[in-house]
Protein backbone atom coordinates (compact mmCIF):
# COMPACT_ATOMS: atom_id res chain seq x y z
CA UNK A 1 0.00 0.00 0.00
CA UNK A 2 1.40 3.44 -0.81
CA UNK A 3 2.44 6.10 1.42
CA UNK A 4 0.02 8.35 0.38
CA UNK A 5 -2.94 5.91 0.25
CA UNK A 6 -2.48 5.59 4.11
CA UNK A 7 -2.00 8.84 4.50
CA UNK A 8 -5.19 9.52 2.71
CA UNK A 9 -7.24 6.61 5.10
CA UNK A 10 -5.80 8.50 8.03
CA UNK A 11 -7.20 11.78 7.12
CA UNK A 12 -10.46 10.72 6.26
CA UNK A 13 -10.64 8.60 9.41
CA UNK A 14 -9.84 11.46 11.31
CA UNK A 15 -11.84 13.56 9.90
CA UNK A 16 -14.85 11.13 9.86
CA UNK A 17 -14.76 10.53 13.61
CA UNK A 18 -14.32 14.10 14.32
CA UNK A 19 -17.64 14.57 12.42
CA UNK A 20 -19.55 12.09 13.73
CA UNK A 21 -18.32 12.52 17.29
CA UNK A 22 -20.20 16.72 17.03
CA UNK A 23 -23.79 14.75 16.35
CA UNK A 24 -25.38 15.78 19.32
CA UNK A 25 -28.36 14.35 19.31
CA UNK A 26 -27.03 10.80 19.17
CA UNK A 27 -24.55 11.41 21.54
CA UNK A 28 -27.48 12.69 23.91
CA UNK A 29 -29.50 9.62 23.01
CA UNK A 30 -26.29 7.16 23.87
CA UNK A 31 -25.52 8.88 27.46
CA UNK A 32 -29.23 9.48 28.25
CA UNK A 33 -31.40 6.99 26.45
CA UNK A 34 -29.45 3.82 26.93
CA UNK A 35 -29.31 3.60 30.13
CA UNK A 36 -32.80 4.90 30.53
CA UNK A 37 -34.11 2.50 28.47
CA UNK A 38 -32.26 -0.42 30.15
CA UNK A 39 -33.30 0.61 33.84
CA UNK A 40 -36.66 1.00 32.72
CA UNK A 41 -36.79 -2.57 31.37
CA UNK A 42 -35.27 -4.23 33.76
CA UNK A 43 -37.21 -2.01 37.04
CA UNK A 44 -40.55 -1.72 35.58
CA UNK A 45 -41.26 -5.28 33.75
CA UNK A 46 -41.91 -8.12 35.95
CA UNK A 47 -39.20 -10.39 37.24
CA UNK A 48 -41.52 -13.75 37.17
CA UNK A 49 -39.67 -16.24 34.60
CA UNK A 50 -40.78 -17.54 31.66
CA UNK A 51 -40.11 -20.84 29.74
CA UNK A 52 -39.00 -20.68 26.41
CA UNK A 53 -37.04 -22.37 23.44
CA UNK A 54 -34.14 -21.08 22.39
CA UNK A 55 -34.30 -21.60 18.95
CA UNK A 56 -30.58 -21.53 18.18
CA UNK A 57 -29.73 -24.80 20.11
CA UNK A 58 -33.23 -26.24 20.45
CA UNK A 59 -33.16 -26.32 24.67
CA UNK A 60 -35.98 -24.66 26.62
CA UNK A 61 -34.97 -22.38 29.21
CA UNK A 62 -36.19 -20.02 31.79
CA UNK A 63 -35.34 -16.80 32.71
CA UNK A 64 -36.66 -13.18 33.78
CA UNK A 65 -39.17 -11.34 31.96
CA UNK A 66 -37.48 -8.12 33.19
CA UNK A 67 -34.33 -9.70 32.52
CA UNK A 68 -35.76 -10.80 28.58
CA UNK A 69 -36.89 -7.20 28.09
CA UNK A 70 -33.93 -5.50 29.19
CA UNK A 71 -31.81 -8.07 26.60
CA UNK A 72 -34.53 -7.20 23.61
CA UNK A 73 -34.42 -3.25 24.42
CA UNK A 74 -30.81 -2.78 24.62
CA UNK A 75 -30.82 -4.15 21.36
CA UNK A 76 -33.09 -1.95 20.04
CA UNK A 77 -31.77 0.98 21.77
CA UNK A 78 -28.18 0.56 20.62
CA UNK A 79 -29.61 -0.73 17.06
CA UNK A 80 -31.52 2.79 16.57
CA UNK A 81 -28.06 4.62 17.59
CA UNK A 82 -25.99 3.45 15.47
CA UNK A 83 -28.18 3.17 12.54
CA UNK A 84 -29.25 7.35 12.95
CA UNK A 85 -25.48 7.66 13.56
CA UNK A 86 -24.03 6.14 10.01
CA UNK A 87 -27.59 6.91 8.57
CA UNK A 88 -26.72 10.51 9.42
CA UNK A 89 -23.08 10.66 8.49
CA UNK A 90 -23.14 8.69 4.96
CA UNK A 91 -26.63 11.17 3.91
CA UNK A 92 -24.81 14.26 5.27
CA UNK A 93 -21.14 12.93 2.91
CA UNK A 94 -23.08 11.76 -0.18
CA UNK A 95 -22.40 14.63 -2.61
CA UNK A 96 -18.86 15.77 -0.80
CA UNK A 97 -17.71 12.39 -1.24
CA UNK A 98 -18.09 12.78 -4.65
CA UNK A 99 -16.36 15.85 -4.93
CA UNK A 100 -13.61 14.45 -3.43
CA UNK A 101 -13.03 11.47 -5.71
CA UNK A 102 -13.66 13.30 -8.73
CA UNK A 103 -11.23 15.68 -7.17
CA UNK A 104 -8.65 12.16 -7.07
CA UNK A 105 -9.33 11.30 -3.69
CA UNK A 106 -8.44 7.85 -3.05
CA UNK A 107 -11.92 5.94 -3.09
CA UNK A 108 -10.51 3.03 -1.34
CA UNK A 109 -9.36 5.58 1.72
CA UNK A 110 -12.78 6.81 2.36
CA UNK A 111 -14.23 3.38 1.57
CA UNK A 112 -11.62 2.18 4.91
CA UNK A 113 -12.51 5.35 6.40
CA UNK A 114 -16.10 4.37 6.22
CA UNK A 115 -15.84 0.88 7.71
CA UNK A 116 -13.42 2.26 10.17
CA UNK A 117 -16.32 4.78 11.43
CA UNK A 118 -18.97 1.79 11.58
CA UNK A 119 -16.55 0.17 13.69
CA UNK A 120 -15.62 2.83 15.87
CA UNK A 121 -19.30 3.63 16.61
CA UNK A 122 -20.31 0.29 17.02
CA UNK A 123 -16.90 -0.93 19.34
CA UNK A 124 -18.21 2.26 21.74
CA UNK A 125 -21.71 2.01 21.47
CA UNK A 126 -21.90 -2.17 22.78
CA UNK A 127 -19.37 -1.61 25.39
CA UNK A 128 -21.59 1.19 26.86
CA UNK A 129 -24.40 -0.51 26.31
CA UNK A 130 -23.33 -4.04 27.66
CA UNK A 131 -21.79 -1.98 30.83
CA UNK A 132 -25.10 -0.97 31.74
CA UNK A 133 -26.54 -3.97 31.47
CA UNK A 134 -24.38 -5.68 33.68
CA UNK A 135 -24.78 -3.12 36.35
CA UNK A 136 -27.93 -4.55 36.47
CA UNK A 137 -27.34 -8.56 35.59
CA UNK A 138 -24.94 -11.45 35.94
CA UNK A 139 -25.12 -13.11 32.43
CA UNK A 140 -23.43 -16.35 32.60
CA UNK A 141 -21.20 -15.29 29.58
CA UNK A 142 -20.69 -11.24 29.77
CA UNK A 143 -18.30 -11.28 26.51
CA UNK A 144 -20.69 -13.18 24.30
CA UNK A 145 -23.41 -11.21 25.48
CA UNK A 146 -20.79 -8.42 24.18
CA UNK A 147 -20.21 -9.68 20.99
CA UNK A 148 -24.11 -9.84 20.21
CA UNK A 149 -24.91 -6.94 20.86
CA UNK A 150 -22.22 -5.51 19.02
CA UNK A 151 -23.24 -7.98 16.04
CA UNK A 152 -26.43 -5.89 16.05
CA UNK A 153 -25.10 -2.09 15.98
CA UNK A 154 -22.63 -3.62 13.27
CA UNK A 155 -25.90 -4.84 11.18
CA UNK A 156 -27.70 -1.70 11.48
CA UNK A 157 -24.84 0.58 10.92
CA UNK A 158 -24.45 -0.77 7.83
CA UNK A 159 -28.22 -0.32 7.00
CA UNK A 160 -27.99 3.22 7.98
CA UNK A 161 -25.54 3.47 5.31
CA UNK A 162 -27.64 1.56 2.99
CA UNK A 163 -31.17 3.60 3.68
CA UNK A 164 -28.63 7.01 2.93
CA UNK A 165 -29.12 5.78 -0.61
CA UNK A 166 -32.39 6.52 -1.05
CA UNK A 167 -33.62 8.20 1.70
CA UNK A 168 -33.18 11.80 1.51
CA UNK A 169 -33.73 13.63 4.92
CA UNK A 170 -32.69 12.93 8.27
CA UNK A 171 -36.21 12.49 9.55
CA UNK A 172 -37.32 9.87 6.84
CA UNK A 173 -34.09 8.30 7.67
CA UNK A 174 -34.85 8.07 11.66
CA UNK A 175 -38.45 7.10 11.29
CA UNK A 176 -37.48 4.07 8.96
CA UNK A 177 -34.85 2.66 11.15
CA UNK A 178 -37.36 2.72 13.94
CA UNK A 179 -39.52 0.99 11.91
CA UNK A 180 -37.25 -1.30 10.99
CA UNK A 181 -36.00 -2.36 14.55
CA UNK A 182 -39.45 -2.34 15.90
CA UNK A 183 -40.42 -4.96 13.36
CA UNK A 184 -37.52 -6.69 13.63
CA UNK A 185 -37.46 -7.61 17.75
CA UNK A 186 -41.06 -7.47 18.23
CA UNK A 187 -42.16 -10.68 16.86
CA UNK A 188 -38.57 -12.89 17.97
CA UNK A 189 -38.96 -11.42 22.23
CA UNK A 190 -39.74 -14.29 23.72
CA UNK A 191 -41.95 -13.10 26.33
CA UNK A 192 -44.23 -11.64 23.62
CA UNK A 193 -44.26 -14.72 21.79
CA UNK A 194 -43.65 -18.12 23.44
CA UNK A 195 -43.92 -19.41 20.16
CA UNK A 196 -41.33 -17.61 18.01
CA UNK A 197 -39.81 -20.18 16.49
CA UNK A 198 -40.91 -20.01 12.96
CA UNK A 199 -38.51 -19.89 10.26
CA UNK A 200 -39.48 -16.76 8.90
CA UNK A 201 -38.28 -15.31 11.94
CA UNK A 202 -34.43 -16.74 11.31
CA UNK A 203 -34.22 -14.11 8.38
CA UNK A 204 -34.61 -10.85 10.76
CA UNK A 205 -31.94 -8.72 11.45
CA UNK A 206 -31.18 -8.71 14.79
CA UNK A 207 -32.28 -12.80 15.23
CA UNK A 208 -28.44 -13.49 15.56
CA UNK A 209 -27.98 -10.78 18.16
CA UNK A 210 -30.79 -11.84 20.55
CA UNK A 211 -30.28 -15.59 19.85
CA UNK A 212 -26.33 -15.29 21.28
CA UNK A 213 -27.86 -13.04 24.18
CA UNK A 214 -30.01 -15.26 25.16
CA UNK A 215 -27.67 -17.68 25.27
CA UNK A 216 -24.83 -15.76 26.80
CA UNK A 217 -27.39 -14.89 29.46
CA UNK A 218 -28.83 -18.30 30.44
CA UNK A 219 -26.70 -20.86 28.95
CA UNK A 220 -22.94 -22.23 29.58
CA UNK A 221 -22.83 -23.14 25.96
CA UNK A 222 -20.80 -20.71 23.54
CA UNK A 223 -23.23 -20.77 21.29
CA UNK A 224 -22.13 -19.16 18.06
CA UNK A 225 -24.23 -19.66 14.89
CA UNK A 226 -26.87 -17.39 14.68
CA UNK A 227 -23.92 -15.08 14.78
CA UNK A 228 -23.65 -16.55 11.10
CA UNK A 229 -26.88 -15.06 10.09
CA UNK A 230 -25.76 -11.28 11.49
CA UNK A 231 -22.71 -11.76 9.65
CA UNK A 232 -25.22 -12.67 6.36
CA UNK A 233 -26.75 -9.01 7.21
CA UNK A 234 -23.84 -7.27 7.91
CA UNK A 235 -22.36 -8.70 4.59
CA UNK A 236 -25.13 -7.73 2.72
CA UNK A 237 -25.62 -4.51 3.80
CA UNK A 238 -21.93 -3.50 3.55
CA UNK A 239 -21.63 -4.52 -0.16
CA UNK A 240 -24.93 -2.76 -0.91
CA UNK A 241 -23.65 0.67 0.55
CA UNK A 242 -20.00 0.18 -0.93
CA UNK A 243 -21.18 -0.79 -4.38
CA UNK A 244 -23.70 2.19 -4.48
CA UNK A 245 -20.87 4.36 -3.25
CA UNK A 246 -18.29 3.01 -6.04
CA UNK A 247 -21.30 3.41 -8.39
CA UNK A 248 -22.10 6.69 -7.04
CA UNK A 249 -18.41 8.21 -7.47
CA UNK A 250 -17.41 6.81 -10.47
CA UNK A 251 -16.04 8.89 -13.04
CA UNK A 252 -17.38 9.39 -16.30
CA UNK A 253 -14.21 10.12 -18.33
CA UNK A 254 -10.49 9.35 -17.51
CA UNK A 255 -8.66 11.80 -14.81
CA UNK A 256 -6.88 14.14 -17.18
CA UNK A 257 -3.45 13.69 -17.14
CA UNK A 258 -1.01 15.48 -15.35
CA UNK A 259 1.58 17.14 -17.94
CA UNK A 260 4.60 19.53 -17.09
CA UNK A 261 4.93 23.11 -17.57
CA UNK B 1 2.84 35.19 -37.55
CA UNK B 2 2.08 35.03 -34.20
CA UNK B 3 1.07 31.10 -33.50
CA UNK B 4 -2.25 30.55 -31.79
CA UNK B 5 -2.07 28.95 -28.20
CA UNK B 6 -2.99 25.43 -27.93
CA UNK B 7 -6.53 24.03 -27.94
CA UNK B 8 -7.23 22.46 -24.37
CA UNK B 9 -10.54 21.94 -24.62
CA UNK B 10 -12.74 20.69 -27.40
CA UNK B 11 -16.40 19.72 -27.01
CA UNK B 12 -18.09 18.09 -30.18
CA UNK B 13 -21.56 17.28 -30.73
CA UNK B 14 -22.90 16.95 -27.16
CA UNK B 15 -26.29 16.10 -26.51
CA UNK B 16 -27.78 15.18 -23.36
CA UNK B 17 -31.61 14.54 -22.57
CA UNK B 18 -33.50 14.21 -19.15
CA UNK B 19 -36.34 11.91 -19.99
CA UNK B 20 -38.25 13.84 -23.19
CA UNK B 21 -36.62 16.96 -22.11
CA UNK B 22 -33.55 17.57 -24.85
CA UNK B 23 -31.39 19.84 -22.72
CA UNK B 24 -27.92 19.61 -25.02
CA UNK B 25 -29.05 18.96 -28.97
CA UNK B 26 -25.10 18.64 -30.36
CA UNK B 27 -23.16 21.31 -28.50
CA UNK B 28 -19.61 22.10 -29.85
CA UNK B 29 -16.83 24.69 -28.81
CA UNK B 30 -13.29 25.06 -28.67
CA UNK B 31 -11.01 26.76 -26.02
CA UNK B 32 -7.46 27.74 -25.74
CA UNK B 33 -4.42 28.00 -23.92
CA UNK B 34 -4.94 31.66 -21.85
CA UNK B 35 -8.66 32.15 -22.68
CA UNK B 36 -11.64 33.92 -20.45
CA UNK B 37 -14.68 32.44 -22.20
CA UNK B 38 -18.33 32.81 -21.18
CA UNK B 39 -21.50 30.74 -21.24
CA UNK B 40 -24.29 32.53 -21.16
CA UNK B 41 -27.98 31.34 -21.57
CA UNK B 42 -31.14 31.34 -19.68
CA UNK B 43 -32.46 29.64 -16.62
CA UNK B 44 -32.88 26.31 -17.37
CA UNK B 45 -31.07 26.59 -20.69
CA UNK B 46 -28.68 23.73 -19.80
CA UNK B 47 -25.37 25.50 -18.95
CA UNK B 48 -24.70 23.42 -15.74
CA UNK B 49 -25.44 20.32 -17.74
CA UNK B 50 -22.86 21.02 -20.26
CA UNK B 51 -20.52 22.20 -17.24
CA UNK B 52 -20.94 19.00 -15.68
CA UNK B 53 -20.19 17.20 -18.89
CA UNK B 54 -17.40 19.05 -19.40
CA UNK B 55 -16.13 18.50 -15.80
CA UNK B 56 -16.65 14.62 -16.39
CA UNK B 57 -19.35 14.73 -13.58
CA UNK B 58 -22.20 13.65 -15.94
CA UNK B 59 -21.53 11.64 -19.13
CA UNK B 60 -23.27 13.02 -22.25
CA UNK B 61 -25.63 10.81 -24.26
CA UNK B 62 -23.54 11.56 -27.61
CA UNK B 63 -20.80 13.59 -28.56
CA UNK B 64 -17.39 13.87 -27.05
CA UNK B 65 -15.04 15.62 -24.84
CA UNK B 66 -11.05 16.71 -24.92
CA UNK B 67 -9.73 17.91 -22.20
CA UNK B 68 -5.59 18.84 -22.24
CA UNK B 69 -4.05 18.79 -18.67
CA UNK B 70 -5.42 18.80 -15.48
CA UNK B 71 -8.80 20.31 -14.41
CA UNK B 72 -10.96 22.41 -11.48
CA UNK B 73 -14.46 22.40 -11.11
CA UNK B 74 -16.46 24.86 -9.35
CA UNK B 75 -20.49 23.22 -8.85
CA UNK B 76 -23.60 25.80 -8.78
CA UNK B 77 -24.45 25.14 -5.11
CA UNK B 78 -21.25 24.67 -2.99
CA UNK B 79 -20.45 21.06 -2.57
CA UNK B 80 -19.02 20.74 1.41
CA UNK B 81 -19.16 19.11 4.44
CA UNK B 82 -20.94 21.35 6.78
CA UNK B 83 -19.08 19.45 9.68
CA UNK B 84 -15.79 20.49 8.93
CA UNK B 85 -13.70 23.15 8.95
CA UNK B 86 -12.32 25.37 5.79
CA UNK B 87 -8.72 23.90 7.17
CA UNK B 88 -10.11 20.71 6.71
CA UNK B 89 -11.61 21.04 3.49
CA UNK B 90 -8.33 22.37 2.61
CA UNK B 91 -6.16 19.32 3.92
CA UNK B 92 -8.74 16.96 2.36
CA UNK B 93 -8.04 18.40 -1.47
CA UNK B 94 -4.30 18.58 -0.61
CA UNK B 95 -4.53 14.84 -0.47
CA UNK B 96 -6.75 14.38 -3.25
CA UNK B 97 -4.81 16.61 -5.65
CA UNK B 98 -1.45 15.34 -4.28
CA UNK B 99 0.04 18.68 -3.42
CA UNK B 100 2.93 18.70 -1.14
CA UNK B 101 2.04 21.90 0.42
CA UNK B 102 -1.58 23.71 1.01
CA UNK B 103 0.78 27.26 -0.09
CA UNK B 104 -1.56 28.41 -2.96
CA UNK B 105 -4.35 27.14 -1.09
CA UNK B 106 -3.63 29.55 2.02
CA UNK B 107 -2.76 32.33 -0.66
CA UNK B 108 -6.42 31.84 -2.14
CA UNK B 109 -7.68 31.98 0.83
CA UNK B 110 -5.94 35.04 1.84
CA UNK B 111 -6.83 36.88 -1.62
CA UNK B 112 -10.33 36.08 -1.21
CA UNK B 113 -10.64 37.14 2.67
CA UNK B 114 -11.45 33.85 4.29
CA UNK B 115 -8.34 33.82 6.30
CA UNK B 116 -10.58 34.41 9.57
CA UNK B 117 -13.04 31.68 9.05
CA UNK B 118 -10.14 29.05 8.57
CA UNK B 119 -11.00 27.01 11.63
CA UNK B 120 -14.83 27.29 11.56
CA UNK B 121 -17.16 24.93 10.65
CA UNK B 122 -19.22 25.09 7.23
CA UNK B 123 -22.21 25.13 8.76
CA UNK B 124 -21.74 28.31 10.28
CA UNK B 125 -20.53 30.49 7.47
CA UNK B 126 -22.41 32.91 4.98
CA UNK B 127 -23.55 31.84 1.68
CA UNK B 128 -21.02 34.45 0.17
CA UNK B 129 -18.38 32.83 2.52
CA UNK B 130 -19.14 28.82 1.32
CA UNK B 131 -18.64 30.44 -2.44
CA UNK B 132 -15.26 31.25 -1.62
CA UNK B 133 -14.58 28.38 -0.26
CA UNK B 134 -15.95 25.99 -3.34
CA UNK B 135 -14.11 28.47 -5.86
CA UNK B 136 -10.88 27.75 -3.67
CA UNK B 137 -11.39 24.02 -3.72
CA UNK B 138 -11.49 24.47 -7.50
CA UNK B 139 -8.50 26.51 -7.80
CA UNK B 140 -6.22 25.42 -5.31
CA UNK B 141 -4.39 22.71 -7.28
CA UNK B 142 -3.61 25.54 -10.27
CA UNK B 143 -5.11 23.20 -13.06
CA UNK B 144 -5.50 24.00 -16.65
CA UNK B 145 -8.82 24.26 -17.30
CA UNK B 146 -10.86 26.21 -14.80
CA UNK B 147 -15.11 25.06 -15.04
CA UNK B 148 -16.45 27.50 -13.04
CA UNK B 149 -20.66 27.56 -12.78
CA UNK B 150 -21.94 31.13 -11.89
CA UNK B 151 -18.80 31.57 -9.30
CA UNK B 152 -19.28 34.95 -7.90
CA UNK B 153 -22.98 34.00 -6.32
CA UNK B 154 -23.36 36.17 -2.81
CA UNK B 155 -20.06 37.50 -3.47
CA UNK B 156 -19.74 41.40 -1.87
CA UNK B 157 -18.60 43.89 -4.37
CA UNK B 158 -15.04 44.11 -3.48
CA UNK B 159 -14.83 40.16 -3.55
CA UNK B 160 -16.53 40.55 -7.05
CA UNK B 161 -13.81 42.83 -8.20
CA UNK B 162 -10.95 40.23 -6.82
CA UNK B 163 -12.65 37.20 -8.82
CA UNK B 164 -11.79 39.10 -11.76
CA UNK B 165 -8.45 39.69 -11.16
CA UNK B 166 -8.03 36.18 -10.49
CA UNK B 167 -9.52 35.16 -13.55
CA UNK B 168 -6.80 37.85 -15.26
CA UNK B 169 -4.07 36.32 -13.56
CA UNK B 170 -5.06 32.78 -14.48
CA UNK B 171 -5.30 33.83 -17.99
CA UNK B 172 -1.67 35.69 -17.65
CA UNK B 173 -0.24 32.18 -16.83
CA UNK B 174 -2.01 30.47 -20.10
CA UNK B 175 -4.52 28.80 -17.89
CA UNK B 176 -8.45 29.00 -19.35
CA UNK B 177 -11.24 29.57 -17.59
CA UNK B 178 -14.80 28.88 -18.63
CA UNK B 179 -17.26 30.68 -17.04
CA UNK B 180 -20.86 29.96 -16.99
CA UNK B 181 -23.37 32.79 -16.05
CA UNK B 182 -26.95 33.48 -16.19
CA UNK B 183 -25.76 37.26 -16.73
CA UNK B 184 -24.55 38.51 -19.51
CA UNK B 185 -22.53 41.55 -18.01
CA UNK B 186 -19.00 41.63 -17.95
CA UNK B 187 -18.30 40.36 -21.19
CA UNK B 188 -15.75 42.81 -21.94
CA UNK B 189 -13.71 40.98 -19.66
CA UNK B 190 -14.11 37.92 -21.54
CA UNK B 191 -12.15 36.77 -24.70
CA UNK B 192 -15.16 34.50 -26.06
CA UNK B 193 -18.65 34.81 -25.60
CA UNK B 194 -21.23 31.63 -25.85
CA UNK B 195 -24.90 31.65 -25.73
CA UNK B 196 -26.55 28.86 -25.12
CA UNK B 197 -29.89 28.62 -26.72
CA UNK B 198 -32.05 25.84 -27.39
CA UNK B 199 -29.42 23.33 -26.38
CA UNK B 200 -27.18 24.72 -28.89
CA UNK B 201 -24.26 27.11 -28.48
CA UNK B 202 -23.59 29.63 -30.79
CA UNK B 203 -22.53 33.56 -30.71
CA UNK B 204 -23.42 35.49 -28.62
CA UNK B 205 -24.57 38.77 -29.91
CA UNK B 206 -23.13 40.94 -26.93
CA UNK B 207 -19.80 39.52 -27.83
CA UNK B 208 -17.13 41.64 -27.71
CA UNK B 209 -19.74 44.97 -26.89
CA UNK B 210 -19.95 46.19 -23.58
Amino acid sequence: MSAHLVSAYLVACRYALLAMAKNRLAAVLLIAFIPMWITVAKTLTTPKTFPFRLRATGTWLRAGGDEITMISGSLNAVSLLVGFLMFSAARRTRAFDRRLTAAGYPRTALIGAKLTTLLVASVLVSTYATAWMLLFWSPLQPFLLGIAVLAVCLVYGAMGMCLALFLPGEVEGLVTIIMISIIDLAPQNPVASTTADKTLVELLPSYGSLQTSLAAGFTRNATLSPLLHSTAWLTAMTATALAAFALHTRAHQPPAPHHDG
Amino acid sequence: MKRQPAVVLRAAAVRKSFGSRHVLRGVGFEARAGQLVGIVGENGAGKTTLLRILSGDLRPDDGRVDLVGTRGYCPQHPVLDEELTVRQHLRLFQVAYRLPSPGRALQLIDTLSVAGYLDAPVKVLSGGTLQKLNLVLALMHDPDVVLLDEPYQGFDWETYLRFWDLAQELKGRGRTVIIVSHLAHDTERLDVLHHLRDGLLGPSPAAGTT
